[in-house]
């Protein structure tokens, strides 16, 4: 399974980079155990869950495992609102979230497709040579 | 409790006040312990207050009118009221859990990891005798024949943070409560007072601007700005680019309810990423 592509923060985006065990039934990208909710038998990331799901009655309080939950209502609450339209948070995207699994996914649909030369480059230095 | 975090919880309960600089993780454990102490203190007040006044009907009222074998149950009441009084004692501003809590789960990834918090916040709440400045002298309005304003004053939080962008981060909160205390005397020779709180908040945002990654753009002067909306100020500080955002909140209430006039942590969220607005990529002219 791909790295959980749930992005962490409110001012500055990352992803979570956790080892990923669902897949966001909504916006399709691999989410890990503390960033996935369960919302009628199927699985959402926390974005698309606090879209989805009208808040539950929630004043702050509780344990340290809901805190990526909460944050995302807020986060929600705080980009959705009229006054912050036009803020647009930063993403750094980290390049220790990106290894092999996210290499994956083009390595099986070249195989799929009987591209033997899947991994080498298809443009050649040559190609942009004038003639 | 972690031995650690009892550690460094100790002396924050011992002073009412958490002043110092901590890790990250430090600041996010010793905030959860402190809302668990604050539901756990809560609790018992509850209890002992229930069983005072059950005692009080049951015991201590029938004793007067001449059944002593209730003298065990009224010293159980007694009892209670003073414990009642010393969980009082230990009460914690709700804001602590409603406010600073909430805001910095918010920013806890965009905190920088291995640098120091440096926090300064007040755990007792506003209307505690500490922060009394001023008692105004008694006047009459309407019905009530004595009224009396107590004004209390405090900088409830000063943050310092470092963000992971390299930008450092400051935020403020002052607040000053007037509570006024009205007295008047119904026709059976009752007293009776009643409270009104009004509660005035102002915010501070700090951002020194990392210039190596930012530079920043003056947003758009808006007229007619909504509650919470910062007033975002552009200065130069030795070499260094500072950008500050700050409001005002001002509500009223009519009882003593606390939590009803707890600071939004999604209003001053709202204003931090409406700063960060005006920040551009260094590299976009």
């Amino acid at each position: 399974m791909a790295k959980c592509k749930y992005k962490v923060g409110l001012l500055n985006l990352q992803d979570c980079g956790k080892e990923g065990v669902a897949v966001c039934a909504s916006c399709n990208r691999p989410v890990c155990g503390a960033h996935s909710r369960i919302h009628e038998k199927s699985t959402l990331c926390l974005e698309c869950f606090v879209n989805k799901v009208p808040e539950q009655k929630d004043n702050g309080i509780g344990p340290a495992e809901n805190a990526d939950y909460r944050a995302a209502r807020r986060r929600n609450l705080i980009y959705g609102a009229a006054g912050a339209a036009a803020f647009h948070p930063f993403y750094f995207g980290r390049s220790r979230s990106y290894g092999y699994d996210d290499y994956t996914y083009f390595d099986d649909t070249y195989a799929a497709a009987g591209d033997t030369a899947a991994g080498k480059e298809d443009v050649e230095p040559s190609d942009f040579q004038e003639s | 409790m972690k031995k650690a975090t009892h550690k460094l919880l100790d002396p924050i309960l011992r002073e009412h006040r958490m002043s110092g600089k901590w890790k990250a993780d430090d600041v996010r454990n010793i905030l959860q312990e402190l809302e668990t102490y604050d539901i756990a203190v809560a609790r018992k007040k509850k209890i002992s207050l229930t069983v005072c006044i059950i005692s009080f009907v049951v015991a201590i009222v029938p004793l007067f009118m001449g059944f002593f074998y209730l003298l065990p149950l009224a010293l159980v009441g007694i009892v209670f009221i003073f414990l009642f009084r010393r969980y009082r004692s230990f009460d914690i501003d709700d804001q602590v859990r409603l406010f600073v809590k909430p805001v910095l789960e918010s920013l806890q990834y965009d905190v920088k990891k291995d640098a120091d918090i440096a926090l300064n916040l007040e755990l007792l709440p506003l209307d505690n005798d500490r922060y009394l400045t001023s008692r105004g002298e008694p006047y009459a309005a309407g019905a009530y024949p004595k009224c009396c304003d107590y004004t209390y004053k405090r900088d409830f939080l000063k943050m310092k943070l470092s963000l992971v962008d390299g930008n450092k981060l400051m935020i403020g909160v002052d607040e000053v409560l007037t509570k006024t205390e009205k007295t008047k005397t119904n026709p059976r020779g009752k007293t009776k007072k009643k409270y009104k709180y009004a509660k005035k908040t102002g915010y501070s945002i700090e951002l020194k601007v990392n210039t190596e990654r930012f530079s920043v753009s003056r947003p758009p002067v808006v007229k007619n700005m909504a509650e919470g909306a910062p007033e975002i100020s552009i200065a130069r500080k030795d070499g260094a680019t500072i950008m500050n955002g700050s409001f005002t909140i001002k509500c009223k209430e009519k009882s003593v309810g606390k939590a009803e006039i707890c600071s939004d942590p999604v209003m001053l969220l709202g204003s931090l990423t409406q700063l960060y607005a005006a920040l551009k990529p260094a590299t976009t002219k």
